[in-house]
């Protein structure tokens, strides 16, 4: 018998107003693994992505982790927006050891020694700990977001269109840094973006979303090569004509 | 149409507000018009008691509230103890004091504020904005009381002006009245002026700097028709609604001239019920000067309603 | 002048006119109460450097009997208006900056509340300022000052004058703070912070509370003095500090006798008094409220 895949999501559903942001989303996850999320705006990525980082409760289905339940404690979820994910007059110490500090997790000393332990990890320099966000770059801040987000040892990363805005030098830069931290760390990413092109550079499987509910999940090979789903072929068509890295035939 | 109808009914429901908190604190203020008897050993607890039930100022609270707003319905507003006399006819002279006072000093403020402001708009940065900028805040800061008195020093010492009241005997009213309204007008406008200007001045700005006035400009669109039919209805908006805001404060101000300056307006008679105790007056000229405010607001709505397509929208 | 420069002119300019009613006690030359019937109206004596003595009865200066120096004069009844000027403006100074400080602690909690939790509690807050902005200023002041007892001490005055004045006027601080917070509650990092399990109270103290501090500090500037002006019109009026406690308003009072008030200019001390001193709080909210012109 097969172990219990690492996520389960089993017929996750969330609806607003009775309209149906998602419905019976299904697809499971194996640890160390990195999963893209791809598809047009209003195909429910985003929902997906806060139901999953259990920011919504879903009015349907259900998200294991590990075995049990999943809770916040395990999950972290990078926002879109680095810029306005943190706030601009908190030092980056002060962000990173943020959800410590909710949490009631350690004493300051042990926080501020765990910040300069996080930046390091995320490549940042540890003198600029005491230094405001707002001094920071657009990829530097995302680098605080993901440090911020590792401060509580989550399993599971979600990272939401956490690309977007970013220039193309800065995207690789942030890229490698998450495939270093999940080589080193064993993570689990869940990449959501409507950029195509970007996921297959991350990810090891795609999911292809349209009006809520998944219409394809293959490995990345498997999708490039045969496409099944319409909306899968339109989705390569445009990702190849933009991408300038060119694509895997 | 509808929108009217609608400020209009919630200025309504502000002013029926107005008027329960204003019983309810009359209610709980101690002592009334006959404390002042109370304490007059001549006067005995039951004639006392007697006048107080006499007055129906004894019957609980709901009824007496709903016995008022019955009563002003019909146009009666109650009756002022300490004038000795219902309160209608008292206040109708002195609310009509205060309109004409108030409105000069509108309208004159208004008069000189536009074309200083848009001047000062037009002429940003040059020696003339500089020193009418450093004038009007120094005006500002000279309080209106100051200026009353100021004012009525000079009326007594040099004779040039009537020292206070509204009019004096003999014929030639109107000129009378004017020679008698000339100085508590220029201590309202004083006090009015640096604000309307430095708005005047920052509408007329920012009209002059946006991008279509640029580009009318562009097109050689003459100067006076720039200004009548472009720039100055695109700083209506804000002017017009700085002129519901400012309302309140005209109204203050006005009171404190009116006492200075012996002007029979709504201000010298408020304070006096005040020092009476006679709260019947003091109701009614609360319920009055919510009015005014309401009016007011509700005028510029419909000025602001008529000049802003976009709210139309809405 | 860089803005920084204004701002600190401003703010030691106000300060050495508060310090100087702060110290009346030292500065002022006689006690606000202590009359020289035998002096009506006098007009300023100038100050003859012989007969002056230092540090006598616990003040800066004073004259040796029967000598006396009045720097502005005296009243009706003697009393030497300098020194009442120096003790009225500890009065009404004093009641402008605890007044607002009143209004703007009421301002921020109720706007808070109001931008934070929206829903009824909103509403009614914002129902309950249109009913206090619904009377012109001084006619709300005076009606509250009319349905509270008449005589009083001047001591109770004083505290009621803070608490009515500041009391009313928590209305467009609350707003304006609700503004804030309203926008604030929405920002991404207030959203994270949810996320981590953040409560409301730290929501509320760690991030939304400091973007209000601006807010609070402009306001501060802008109602200070129309508290010191309401206190001045309220004294002025009677129904605010009497005698013998001077405030610049029942000082202003005295001054009312026309037929002889150019004659006695200097009772008029008072009145321009107040005028540096909004002068002062003007160029401090002008400085604050332009926009900041730091390239960043």
């Amino acid at each position: 018998m097969a172990a219990d895949p690492f996520l389960s999501v089993r017929g996750l559903g969330k609806s607003f107003a009775g309209h149906a942001a998602i419905q019976d989303v299904t697809f499971s996850l194996e640890r160390g693994h990195t999963l893209g999320v791809v598809g047009p705006s209003g195909s429910g990525k985003s929902t997906l992505a806060r139901c999953l980082a259990l920011f919504e409760t879903p009015t349907s289905g259900e998200i294991r982790l590990d075995g049990r339940k999943a809770t916040r404690a395990d999950i972290q979820l990078i926002f879109q927006e680095p810029a306005s994910s943190l706030n601009p007059r908190f030092t980056a110490a002060q962000i990173v050891t943020e959800p410590l500090l909710i949490r009631g997790i350690g004493t300051r000393k042990t926080r501020r020694q765990r910040a300069s332990e996080l930046m390091e990890t995320v490549g940042l320099p540890r003198q600029a700990a005491q230094t405001p966000a707002l001094e920071f770059s657009g990829g530097e801040r995302q680098r605080l977001a993901i440090a911020r987000a590792l401060a509580v040892e989550p399993k599971l990363l979600i990272l939401d269109e956490s690309f977007a805005g970013l220039d193309l030098s800065v995207q690789a830069q942030v890229t490698s840094l998450l495939l270093d931290l999940q080589e080193r760390r064993g993570l689990t990413y869940i990449l959501i973006s409507h950029d195509l092109a970007l996921v297959w550079r991350l990810a090891g499987e795609i999911a292809v979303m349209d009006h809520g509910s998944i219409v394809e999940h293959a490995g990345v090979a498997d999708l490039l090569a045969r496409p099944r789903h319409p909306l899968t072929r339109e989705l390569l068509d445009a990702a190849r004509a933009l991408s300038l890295a060119g694509a895997p035939a | 149409m509808r929108y009217i109808g609608r400020r209009l009914l919630h200025g309504l429901l502000l002013l029926v507000g107005v008027s329960v908190l204003s019983f309810v604190f009359a209610e709980m203020a101690p002592g009334d018009y006959f404390s002042e008897l109370r304490t007059d050993p001549r006067v005995s607890a039951e004639a006392v008691a007697a006048l107080r039930a006499q007055y129906g100022l004894d019957r609980p609270l709901p009824v007496r509230y709903a016995a008022w707003v019955a009563s002003v319905l019909r146009g009666d507003f109650g009756y002022s103890l300490a004038y000795n006399s219902p309160v209608g006819p008292l206040l109708w002279g002195r609310v009509r004091a205060t309109l004409l006072l108030t409105g000069t000093a509108t309208f004159l403020a208004w008069l000189l504020a536009l074309p200083l402001g848009i001047w000062n708009a037009t002429a940003r940065g040059t020696w003339f904005d500089s020193v009418s900028k450093v004038v009007l805040s120094f005006l500002l800061a000279i309080p209106e009381l100051l200026l009353a008195i100021v004012f009525l020093m000079l009326a007594v010492e040099t004779g040039w002006f009537p020292a206070g009241g509204m009019v004096s005997p003999g014929p030639e009213r109107v000129k009378d009245l004017a020679w008698h309204l000339v100085l508590p007008v220029a201590v309202l406008v004083l006090g009015m002026l640096p604000t309307l200007v430095r708005h005047v001045r920052a509408s007329m700005a920012e009209a002059i700097d946006s991008p279509f006035a640029l580009s009318a400009r562009a097109q050689g669109i003459p100067r006076q028709r720039m200004l009548f039919r472009h720039l100055l209805p695109a700083a209506a908006n804000p002017l017009i609604s700085l002129f519901g805001f400012s309302l309140g404060t005209l109204l203050s101000a006005s009171l404190l001239v009116e006492v200075v300056m012996g002007w029979p307006g709504l201000g010298p008679l408020f304070l006096e019920a005040i020092m009476a105790r006679d709260f019947a007056l003091v109701l009614a000229v609360v319920m009055l000067s919510a009015s005014f405010l309401v009016v007011g607001n509700l005028l510029a709505d419909i000025l602001l309603y008529r000049m802003d397509p976009r709210i139309r929208m809405k | 002048m860089t803005r920084r420069t204004k701002i600190a002119a401003a703010l030691v300019f106000l300060g050495i006119l508060h310090g100087l009613a702060i110290f009346a006690g030292f500065l002022a030359p006689y006690p606000y109460a202590e009359q020289h019937r035998e002096f009506p109206y006098a007009p300023p004596t100038g100050i003859h450097w012989s007969g002056l003595q230092f540090l006598v009865h616990g003040r800066l200066f004073g004259v040796r009997e029967p000598g006396v120096v009045f720097l502005l004069g005296s009243d009706a009844y003697g009393r030497d208006v300098f020194s009442r000027l120096l003790y009225g403006g500890r009065v009404s100074l004093l009641t402008g900056l605890l007044a607002a400080f009143l209004s703007l602690s009421l301002g921020l909690a109720l706007g808070t509340a109001a931008g934070f939790y929206g829903g009824w509690l909103d509403r009614l807050l914002m129902r309950a300022g249109e009913l206090v902005m619904a009377l012109p200023w001084l006619y709300l002041l005076l009606a509250v000052r009319a349905f509270l007892p008449l005589h009083i001490t001047t001591v109770q005055a004083f505290f009621l004058l803070i608490v009515i004045i500041g009391g009313v006027g928590w209305v467009r601080p609350a707003r304006m703070i609700r503004g804030v917070v309203l926008s604030a509650r929405e920002r991404g990092f207030v959203l994270a912070a949810r996320g981590f399990g953040a409560s409301d109270a730290y929501l509320i103290r760690r991030h939304i509370l400091p973007l209000t501090l601006g807010v609070v500090l402009t306001q501060a500037t802008v109602l200070i003095p129309q508290y010191i002006l309401a206190e001045v019109a309220l004294s002025f009026l009677g129904l605010g500090v009497g005698e013998p406690v001077p405030s610049w308003g029942n000082m202003l009072a005295e001054a009312q006798q026309y037929h002889a008030l150019v004659a006695h200019g200097w009772m008029l001390a008072p009145g321009l008094a107040i005028i540096p001193v909004l002068l002062g709080y003007l160029l401090l909210a002008d400085t604050l409220m332009a926009p900041a012109s730091r390239a960043r």
